[in-house]
């Protein structure tokens, strides 16, 4: 009799403490989070700018066999690279061609590599321009078709002209597609115009433009990513996870406590 | 194994086996409030929104040319960005005509369009480019023709840039893409990407944001000549 009250009070202190235990890690991780999101949206602005600048990997350009404009943003990125050719950086442009949407067939607008054409031989009629064959619809097949082209030239240099938070993602596809090659190239911001990159998030198209560069950032690493980085973040994943579960305090279970 | 993780797995397996059964219902419910659907026949207008969100494959010029055939007093009304530098280097004609060509080859008189221009193609600068328009035209009803996940945003926008007399005078149609509608966007690329720019942007419009008027675009010369000064400011070059 005495032994069975010792033990249900026994295990109702243990089962008392181990909720109040439970409790005060709930509160304290509930409390870390408002703190934590408090933090965040305080200095959501300097965040949030830091986030966009971070996609511009953009460098100084270096004289160069050819400037190659990046289809898309029409109103910034043929003006970077006419300024470019202008500035004597290289005289020959590379435009990779798009595919042909619907919308394109049926003439409701001009082609990307037809309108950057255009605008390359206003702002610089002297520059060279020639068409790359390929029916581009990302940066990655854009990526391949200048890689096609320079398999015939293989010590020619190039400079890659793209909106300014398009860079990071596009430096990755052009090393991926490139290889050994990626040297031979590099990256140069055109400001976005459309909006300002100090306030992007107040604006629709500089929501959108940066918003979707992180999600197509993702879906690059995911489809053209390398196995030994996936391995990597997995192993890193498994690693987090067994070690939040050992961290664990271990309560003697009612066995242990009644002295069974 | 514990038996809480069997049930845990368990239950991780069944909820992911629910998800993949029932996508299609869910996937078409979360698009559903991006669109909006307004019928009318009292409209003497039809606005077609150029530009970005514009006639990107959803043939709205068509729709636009059935619907005036079938208002025989109705008019065109073409709405977007006025000045641009590829209009001002000649790379693009200037606002207004090469819809007014596509227009005029469905049979539409040039009498019949009107082109109303502003800065922006943005949904809050066309309803701010719109509401100018509608202070001067009293007796102006606009059925706005829009792609269809822009369209609850375009109805905010209007909302909340509009007088209320204005906004009741302007109602929404929206256009399915060809490649895809709010039943199986989730079949293509392009619907993804649709769905997920007009989530993003309707997130922003509830969380106050988006309702910066878009500047005018600078002239071609003054962009080069911002980006030669902002180079030399970061050491990137002269």
């Amino acid at each position: 009799m005495r032994t069975a009250t010792n033990r249900s009070y026994t295990m109702d202190t243990f089962a008392g403490k181990r909720c109040g235990f439970r409790g005060r890690r709930r509160c304290g991780g509930l409390l870390l989070l408002a703190v934590a999101m408090t933090l965040l949206w305080s200095f959501r602005a300097p965040l949030l700018r830091g986030a966009a600048q971070w996609l511009d990997v953009g460098t100084r350009p270096q004289r160069a066999d050819y400037v190659m404009v990046l289809n898309g943003e029409e109103a910034t990125r043929p003006f970077v690279a006419a300024a470019l050719v202008k500035d004597h950086w290289a005289n020959r442009v590379l435009i990779a061609e798009v595919e042909r949407t619907p919308d394109i067939i049926e003439g409701l607008r001009s082609p990307y590599h037809e309108i950057n054409r255009r605008v390359i031989k206003k702002r610089a009629p002297a520059a060279q321009v020639t068409i790359l064959p390929g029916q581009a619809a990302t940066t990655y097949d854009e990526a391949r078709a200048l890689a096609v082209f320079l398999r015939s030239r293989p010590n020619a240099r190039v400079l890659v002209v793209t909106s300014d938070y398009h860079t990071r993602r596009s430096r990755w596809a052009f090393s991926r597609a490139l290889g050994e090659r990626a040297g031979q190239v590099r990256f140069v911001s055109a400001p976005s115009a459309q909006f300002d990159m100090a306030c992007w998030w107040l604006d629709e198209r500089g929501l959108v433009d940066v918003a979707t560069e992180y999600l197509k950032l993702a879906f690059y690493a995911l489809c053209y990513g390398y196995v030994w980085q996936w391995g990597l973040a997995c192993a890193g994943l498994m690693a987090a996870l067994t070690w939040a579960k050992h961290r664990e305090p271990t309560l003697p279970n009612s066995a242990e406590v009644s002295g069974h | 194994m514990k038996a809480t993780w069997k049930w845990r797995v368990v239950a991780i397996v069944v909820l992911v086996g629910a998800a993949w059964l029932l996508h299609a219902p869910l996937f078409r419910a979360v698009a559903r409030p991006l669109i909006v659907e307004q019928a009318s026949n009292d409209f003497n207008y039809i606005g077609i929104i150029t530009g970005v969100y514009g006639p990107d494959g959803d043939r709205c010029y068509d729709v636009a040319t059935t619907l005036a055939g079938e208002n025989g007093h109705c008019r065109l009304l073409l709405i977007g960005a006025g000045k641009s530098r590829l209009t001002e280097v000649g790379a693009l004609p200037p606002f207004g005509q090469s819809e007014q060509s596509l227009l005029a080859r469905r049979g539409v008189p040039a009498s019949a369009i009107v082109t109303v221009s502003g800065n922006g193609d943005s949904d809050w600068s066309v309803s701010q480019t719109l509401g100018v328009w509608l202070r001067d035209h009293r007796d102006a009803r606009v059925l706005l023709l829009c792609s269809a996940f822009h369209s609850a945003h375009l109805r905010d926008a209007l909302d909340a840039a509009l007088a209320p007399s204005q906004s009741a005078r302007v109602w929404i149609r929206p256009l399915r893409d060809r490649r895809f509608n709010e039943t199986n966007w989730w079949q293509c690329r392009a619907g993804f990407r649709q769905f997920g720019i007009a989530w993003l942007i309707r997130l922003q419009g509830w969380l106050g944001g988006g309702r910066v008027v878009q500047p005018e675009q600078a002239s071609a010369d003054h962009y080069e000549r911002d980006f030669r000064d902002m180079r030399r400011s970061l050491g990137l070059g002269s």
